[in-house]
């Protein structure tokens, strides 16, 4: 027997394959009767086995195309977890960057996906534990800059918060007001969660310290980008910290380091360090109030201000504060510190 | 504590009593099955597995057959087992290969078993069957009715177009 209709119309092929024991017998008498639900059937599956099929699925558009099919799937597929699990899975969104989006633009939105929740949560945090007030009323603030740099060129705004004794500079270039909203909606912000949304796939870092070594840097975005994989990879392990890690973050401090070293040792009272010392740091990293190091007070690391003397730099480095923190979490002007 | 036992075979009793006599090391494929014989030593008696019917256990039991010599995995492999999403073998995907409903009553007694590699296998199935197809498709597919109304249809979709290539 023939079967004319499976070529154009495919999906009806896959029905029959699964659902033998279901179909009517008789379809010509029951045209207009709805097919009856088998007992079991995918609606009847505990949430946590449609939590966990939905994980599974292999495209960001079979997400969401699951999630469009009724309220009760909608619900599941809009839970935070199971979005969540669904970018962890391996094979979803950080790996298919690289070799399985259709179009350069696919591969953009899910990159985007991937690292706007990396940046989100690391915002989050930033925003809920903002720093104590500092016990010296220093004359001086710290700018932390996000760019949000997109690939479509459209309107930029940049708003300036008073955050304790930091400023916060807001400077945000969407594409557009639709996908900004897309975005929102996606990650389910509301308007509390506004600095969440952002930050986008690249955010620019003009200087750190490591392992107390004060630079300035100008690190690439692609290398930022593939610094922020590396983290979000570690995160669904999560280790603290990494080899891999460590030494991305030394290859690009380097080349910055090359760069710069020369025009830092001319600046009176900023220490020149080698390359040697440099090379030992451990890939944490941290802000300081000034470049010249000598004399710094404080540290701002984690979001927080720390003091800054012999005896809590030896602590510091006993207790390996800094751990875990990135360089990236913090992004500052450059006129801050030169 | 239970000593070790070293019964060769046990007896396990569907939902509708039918007793069906397997070797041991096809039932520990089972979590939920090798613990109660690790605790409770020498059963003689069936096993009642309450939620699964004959016909189910039967399918079980063939896949507990097939794989009862795949490596266990450990704990800690619990997300990487989900990388290869849609990597199902070939004989899986055959046994597999059922109606609707006897595949989410596999997935359902996997589940209730504690048999991870075969609920991996039903879920990433039913994956497979949902990748590529349109929403309409997938109702159509799995009977499933649409409840949204208009607006809220297109709301839904208006926040999934970002993702969509065009």
């Amino acid at each position: 027997m023939r079967h004319d209709c499976g070529a154009t119309r495919p999906f009806l092929l896959t029905l029959t394959n699964y659902s033998t024991q279901t179909m009517s017998p008789s379809p010509a008498k029951k045209k207009k009767t709805r097919r009856p639900a088998p007992r079991t059937s995918l609606l009847n599956l505990p949430n946590e086995l449609l939590h966990k099929i939905a994980t599974l699925l292999p495209t960001l558009t079979d997400f969401f195309n699951l999630r469009r099919t009724n309220k009760h799937l909608a619900s599941i597929t809009s839970n935070h977890v199971t979005r969540n699990k669904f970018i962890a899975n391996s094979e979803a969104l950080s790996i298919r960057v690289a070799r399985k989006g259709p179009t350069n633009d696919a591969r953009l939105r899910e990159l985007v996906y991937t690292l706007l929740r990396d940046f989100c949560t690391e915002l989050l945090q930033l925003e809920l534990s903002p720093p104590p007030p500092r016990e010296d009323t220093g004359h001086w603030g710290i700018d932390l800059e996000y760019h949000a740099r997109s690939r479509e060129t459209s309107v930029r705004t940049r708003e300036k918060i008073a955050w304790g004794n930091w400023m916060v500079y807001k400077e945000i270039l969407t594409q557009t007001y639709n996908k900004k909203e897309r975005l929102m909606r996606m990650f389910g912000m509301g308007k509390a969660a506004k600095l969440k949304v952002e930050l986008e796939y690249r955010m620019e870092v003009k200087g750190l310290v490591v392992d107390g070594n004060v630079m300035p840097v100008q690190i690439r975005s692609s290398d930022l980008k593939k610094y922020y994989l590396i983290r979000s990879e570690r995160w669904r392990t999560e280790e603290v910290a990494g080899w891999d890690e460590a030494i991305l973050l030394w290859q690009i401090v380097k080349r910055a380091w090359e760069e710069k070293d020369a025009a830092i040792a001319k600046r009176k009272g900023v220490k020149s360090l080698g390359m040697e010392q440099l090379r030992m740091s451990d890939g944490c990293g941290c802000l300081v109030e000034t470049m010249d190091w000598e004399n710094a007070k404080s540290i701002a690391a984690d979001g927080r201000w720390r003091p800054w003397g012999d005896d809590e730099r030896l602590e510091w480095q006993k207790l390996g504060f800094g751990r875990g923190l990135n360089i990236a979490d913090f992004a500052f002007d450059s006129h801050t510190y030169y | 504590m239970a000593t070790p036992s070293t019964q060769a075979t046990v007896k396990l009793q569907s939902n509708d009593n039918v007793v069906i006599e397997v070797e041991r090391a096809i039932a520990e494929r089972s979590v939920l099955i090798k613990n109660m014989l690790e605790d409770c030593g020498e059963v003689t008696d069936a096993i009642p597995i309450s939620n699964v019917n004959e016909s189910i256990l039967r399918k079980v039991i063939e896949w507990c057959e097939h794989h009862k010599n795949d490596p266990v995995a450990a704990e800690n492999e619990n997300d990487d087992s989900r990388k290869k999403t849609t990597d199902i073998d070939e004989w899986d995907q055959k046994f597999m290969n059922v109606d609707q409903e006897m595949l989410f009553e596999i997935i359902l007694a996997a589940n209730f078993l504690d048999i991870k590699p075969l609920l991996d296998t039903g879920c990433k199935t039913v994956a497979n069957m949902i990748k590529g197809k349109s929403p309409e498709e997938i109702r159509k597919l799995f009977n499933i009715q649409n409840d949204f109304t208009p607006e809220e249809e297109e709301q839904i979709r208006r926040e999934n177009e970002w993702a969509e290539d065009r």
